[in-house]
């Protein structure tokens, strides 16, 4: 016991066993930091969510580089970067103005057809560089644009002429189905009571839906999803 | 506590100075990002990815090493953060020096071996990426561009890619992103002057739909000219 306490303290010389000790420690450490990290840094990337994420890890696998380094260092240093990065996010939902100073606007590089050169300009693109993005983003095109807005994640969203667009249902006045996502009904042969309740729907609805696919047995279900139009689909666990 | 020791380093941190030596390197840090903007990507995306990725080495060993100069850390960061934004208004400025120009893999539904084996892109690696951006016919490709940032860039043929309105003779309609006209229960005048819009008028139409404007999350002015508004949730 007296060993393993060994490799937490300040240490010049840290075993092959010591650094072993501290490497689970560290992952287990990333595991939480993860846990933690609000949803946002996974979604809409700005340079600053990158530079947070590889500080957490730096600070993650210190004590693996530096023997002296102790984990209790780590901690709470880890925690003084959550508090203000939590703090500011709580800030940047709750007031418009503390959030346009943090983060960056959108900027229109073309507006009506019309590139904007001071926008442009303002945000080092250049011709080669706005063409590359725009055939990333699917309109090769500059005539059948009518909008480019480099969002703050670096990319680039594109609004398109309605000409260039594909016509949907309300051109031709067709009457649609509801829209939406399906809800889960049954995962991996257990029913989801929760999603039932809130359709309003009974278990031995379901089980008469069921009954007439022919399927008797719920476990024999490895999905059933019922879609916003009252469609049913259905996958049956496969036996080996 | 020892400033000397918060600012050049010492034998040991104590709790406080490394609270607020992580503060000051955060804010640095988040001021330096912020100067830079979205250039992290074009052309020199890996470049600035790198020195991110740098300089948050940096400001992590200045947080948790106590024999660290702190001092030496801010100037490490303004110093690296600036030569990076030069060096971006370099590759805007004169493209050509850094020389890299898209690389075209298909052409009319024909791989182009020589410039796949100049691109190093493996046949797999081309399908993996035609895949991904819904190409799966390679017949249906007219060209394929190996961007410079290494994305692949996908244009499919006319006739195989969705009718458009044109097409079928549908008279045009306006697009474009909606105007922002409230926003969380209050007016947002900078967006409804351009407009040519007045308040009462807003008033007006926020009534028609039966709300006030401090019960509005979110109303925006829709391309079609119509209002579309988001109601706040009673907590």
């Amino acid at each position: 016991m007296n060993k393993i306490i060994e490799f937490f303290q300040s240490n010049e010389l840290l075993s092959n066993t010591g650094f072993a000790t501290r490497t689970v420690v560290s992952i287990i450490l990333i595991y939480f930091m993860s846990r933690f990290l609000l949803k946002r840094a996974a979604g809409q990337f700005t340079a600053f969510d990158f530079v947070f994420l590889w500080m957490l890890g730096a600070l993650a696998v210190a004590p693996l580089l530096d023997g002296k380094i102790l984990f209790a260092t780590t901690i709470l240093a880890t925690a003084t970067l959550y508090l203000w990065h939590f703090l500011i996010s709580w800030l940047s939902v709750r007031s418009h103005t503390f959030a346009s100073l943090i983060r960056r606007q959108s900027t229109l590089l073309v507006e009506k057809g019309i590139i904007n050169e001071k926008n442009m300009r303002k945000s080092f693109f250049n011709n080669d560089l706005l063409l590359a993005e725009m055939r990333l983003a699917e309109a090769h095109d500059l005539k059948e644009v009518n909008q480019v807005r480099l969002e703050p994640s670096g990319h680039l969203s594109i609004v398109k002429n309605s000409k260039n667009l594909p016509p949907t249902p309300a051109d031709f006045k067709i009457p649609v189905p509801p829209g939406g996502l399906p809800t889960v009904l049954i995962n991996n042969g257990k029913v989801i009571q929760e999603n039932l309740i809130l359709l309003g729907l009974t278990e031995v609805w379901l089980e008469n839906q069921l009954f007439k696919r022919g399927i008797i047995n719920i476990k024999d279900m490895y999905l059933a999803t019922i879609s916003p139009d009252g469609e049913f689909y259905y996958s049956i666990k496969n036996f080996h | 506590m020892d400033l000397n020791s918060l600012w050049s380093g010492g034998n040991s941190l104590n709790p406080l100075e490394i609270f607020l030596r992580v503060t000051i390197l955060y804010f640095s840090i988040l001021f330096m990002t912020r100067l830079m903007g979205p250039r992290q990507v074009g052309i020199v995306s890996a470049f600035n990815f790198i020195t991110h990725a740098g300089m948050a080495h940096v400001a992590t060993s200045r947080m948790v090493n106590p024999e660290s100069s702190l001092t030496a850390a801010l100037i490490i960061i303004v110093v690296a953060y600036s030569l990076s934004l030069l060096l971006s208004w370099v590759d805007y400025k004169f493209p050509s020096w850094v020389g890299t120009s898209p690389i075209s893999l298909v052409k009319n539904g024909q791989i182009l071996q020589s410039n796949l084996k100049k691109a190093y892109v493996t046949m797999d690696d081309l399908l993996a990426q035609l895949r991904l951006k819904k190409a799966h016919n390679l017949s249906e490709v007219a060209s394929a561009v190996l961007e410079p940032m290494g994305e692949l860039s996908v244009v499919k043929k006319p006739e195989s890619s969705p009718v458009t309105r044109s097409m079928m003779k549908i008279p045009e309609i306006p697009t474009g992103t909606g105007a922002i006209l409230i926003y969380d229960g209050k007016i947002e005048r900078q967006s409804l002057k351009p407009l040519g819009l007045q308040d009462t008028w807003l008033e007006q139409e926020i009534a028609k739909k039966g709300f006030s404007i401090p019960q509005i999350l979110l109303a925006t002015l829709e391309s079609t000219g119509s209002i579309h508004v988001s109601v706040k949730s009673h907590e």
